[in-house]
C-alpha cells in the first residue's frame, strides 16, 4: 500500500481528466501493487494509514477506481460509478440488447476509436472497457457479470 | 432437508417464551420460508428510485417497516436477487431485515470512527458506510482470508470508500489498536454466536445446536467484548448483537459486561416490534437495566431472531 503525493494524484488526475473529463479528485489516492489505485474518502490522514498499515494486516482501504495502463488509465466499473456525475467523455451509448450482453461480461462488435470507452444505457453508464477497433473489450470481473 | 429440534432446544425456546401459543407461533413460522429482503443502498440510489426500478422489471416489492430503505420482495425466482443488474451495480444489498438493526441502533454519523469486528460478509459494514455518507472512518475486520474476500467484493459493489479492512483475530486487533492509541466513537461487536436465531434460512443449525458450544461462544463472546470496550471513547456507544436466542450469549454476557466496565445500558428505538431482554434466568436474578436490551424471534416480524443491546461508555 502506497499513498500517493500530491504531485502523483495530480498526474492522474490529468489523465482522468484527458480520457473522461473528470475535473475533482477529493479521495486520498492509494496504489495496491503497481498498477491498481484505490479511493479512500475516509477521515484517517495519509500519516494514520501509513501507521495502520506498518502494524497491522491492512487488506484494503477504500474502493479500487482505476488501473494505470501502458495505454491509459482504465476505469473500474466502480470507478465509472464514483464520478458518474463527471464523466463527459468518450461516452458510448449502447442498446439495451447490447447492456445485456455487457452485463454477461461478453465483447461488444462495435467499431470505434482505439481509446477506453465509458459505457452508458439508458442514462445510466454501465462499466469502463477499451476499443481494438473493431469491437470493445469488456473488463468487468466475474463477480459482477449476470450468469445465464 | 427438514432437521428436528433436539429436545433441550426446544425446551430452551419454552422456557424463554412461556406462553404455549407464543411457542407454537415460533415453531411454525421456523418451519416457514423466509421472505426476501433487500437494503437500499442510499450511497448509490435513493429508495423511491429502487423502488420504482425494480417494480418497473415487474418486481412486487413491499415497505412493511418503518423505515424505506428496507424493502420484501415477493415471488422471485430462486437465484434472481443475486443476479439482477441493480444487484450488480450496488443499488441493494440482501439482508435478513433483523440483521440490519444492530447497526440501525448503531447509528454511526458521518465524521465518526468506528470498528466493526466481525466485519464479513459485510452487510452491517456496508450498512454503516452508507449511514455515514462515506464520511468518517470504518475499519473492518475479520480473521478468514476467504470471508474477507467476500466482504472486500461487497465492499467495492456498495462504493464503500471510507472502509479500511483488516485481517487479524478480533482479540489481537483490539490489542494492536490500543497500543496504538486508536479510540473508537462506535463499535459493532456482531460476535460469533451459535446461531439459533438463524434456523429459518440455515436449518442444519438443529443438528449442530449443543449447550458445550454455547458455553464455549459465551467465553469466547466475552473475551472479544473484554478486549474491544477499551477502545471505546468516552461517551462512545457499542453495539452487542447475536443471531441467537440463548441468554448465556447474550443478557449474561451483557451483564458480565456491565458489572466490569464503566458501561451504561442505553435505550435504542428500531423499526420493528422487539421485545425486552430477560432479567432473570435459570433463577438467576440479572440487572432490570437489560429490559432496555431487544430480543427479536422470528413470530414477530416474520423475521430470522436476533439479539441486540447498545451499551455507553461512561
Amino acid at each position: 500500500m502506497k499513498i500517493l503525493r500530491a504531485n502523483e494524484k495530480k498526474k492522474i488526475l490529468q489523465q482522468l481528466n484527458e480520457q473522461y473529463g473528470i475535473t475533482k479528485l477529493p479521495h486520498l489516492l492509494i496504489r495496491f501493487g503497481k498498477e491498481k489505485i484505490r479511493a479512500f474518502s475516509g477521515s484517517l490522514s495519509a500519516d494514520e494509514l501509513i501507521t495502520l498499515d506498518m502494524y497491522l494486516r491492512v487488506e484494503s482501504a477504500g474502493i479500487y477506481i482505476a488501473k494505470q495502463q501502458e495505454d491509459g488509465i482504465r476505469l473500474t466499473i466502480d470507478g465509472v460509478s464514483l464520478f458518474k456525475n463527471q464523466i463527459s467523455k468518450n461516452i458510448l451509448e449502447i442498446s439495451n440488447s447490447q447492456a445485456e450482453e455487457w452485463f454477461k461480461g461478453n465483447d461488444l462488435i462495435i467499431e470505434s476509436e482505439r481509446v477506453f470507452k465509458i459505457i452508458k444505457n439508458n442514462n445510466e453508464l454501465i462499466g469502463c472497457g477499451k476499443s481494438t477497433g473493431e469491437k470493445i473489450t469488456n473488463f468487468t470481473p466475474k463477480e459482477r457479470r449476470v450468469k445465464s | 432437508m427438514k432437521y428436528i429440534p433436539k429436545p433441550e432446544f426446544k425446551e430452551k425456546i419454552e422456557s424463554l417464551l412461556k406462553n404455549k401459543k407464543d411457542i407454537e407461533e415460533f415453531w411454525k413460522t421456523a418451519n416457514s420460508p423466509l421472505p426476501k429482503s433487500i437494503r437500499c443502498n442510499t450511497l448509490k440510489i435513493s429508495p423511491d428510485k429502487l423502488k420504482e426500478r425494480l417494480e418497473n422489471k415487474g418486481w412486487k416489492i413491499s415497505q412493511h417497516y418503518n423505515n424505506k430503505e428496507i424493502m420484501l420482495t415477493h415471488s422471485l425466482e430462486p437465484g434472481e436477487l443475486g443476479k439482477s443488474q441493480e444487484h450488480l451495480l450496488g443499488y441493494y444489498y440482501i439482508q435478513e431485515v433483523s440483521s440490519m438493526m444492530p447497526m440501525l441502533a448503531l447509528s454511526p454519523q458521518p465524521g465518526e470512527l468506528v470498528l466493526d469486528l466481525c466485519a464479513s460478509p459485510g452487510s452491517k459494514t456496508t450498512q454503516a458506510s452508507a449511514l455515514m455518507e462515506n464520511k468518517g472512518t470504518v475499519i473492518a475486520n475479520d480473521v478468514n482470508i476467504g470471508r474477507i474476500a467476500i466482504l472486500a467484493a461487497n465492499l467495492e459493489r456498495t462504493g464503500c470508500s471510507n472502509v479500511i479492512v483488516t485481517r487479524h483475530d478480533a482479540v489481537q486487533l483490539c490489542q494492536k489498536l490500543k497500543k496504538m492509541n486508536f479510540y473508537f466513537d462506535k463499535i459493532l461487536l456482531d460476535v460469533p454466536c451459535s446461531g439459533e436465531g438463524n434456523i429459518r434460512s440455515n436449518p442444519a443449525t438443529f443438528k449442530m445446536w449443543n449447550q458445550k458450544v454455547i458455553n464455549k461462544l459465551s467465553r469466547l463472546q466475552r473475551r472479544i467484548a473484554e478486549a474491544a470496550i477499551p477502545l471505546l471513547k468516552k461517551g462512545g456507544e457499542i453495539v452487542y448483537s447475536t443471531c441467537t436466542h440463548s441468554p448465556e450469549e447474550n443478557e449474561l454476557n451483557v451483564q458480565y459486561l456491565i458489572e466490569n466496565f464503566d458501561l451504561e445500558i442505553v435505550e435504542s428505538k428500531l423499526p420493528i416490534k422487539t421485545r425486552q431482554g430477560i432479567t432473570e434466568w435459570q433463577n438467576i436474578k440479572l440487572n432490570k437495566e437489560l429490559k432496555k436490551a431487544h430480543r427479536i424471534y422470528p413470530q414477530d416480524n416474520n423475521t430470522e431472531g436476533f439479539f441486540l443491546c447498545k451499551l455507553r461508555k461512561t
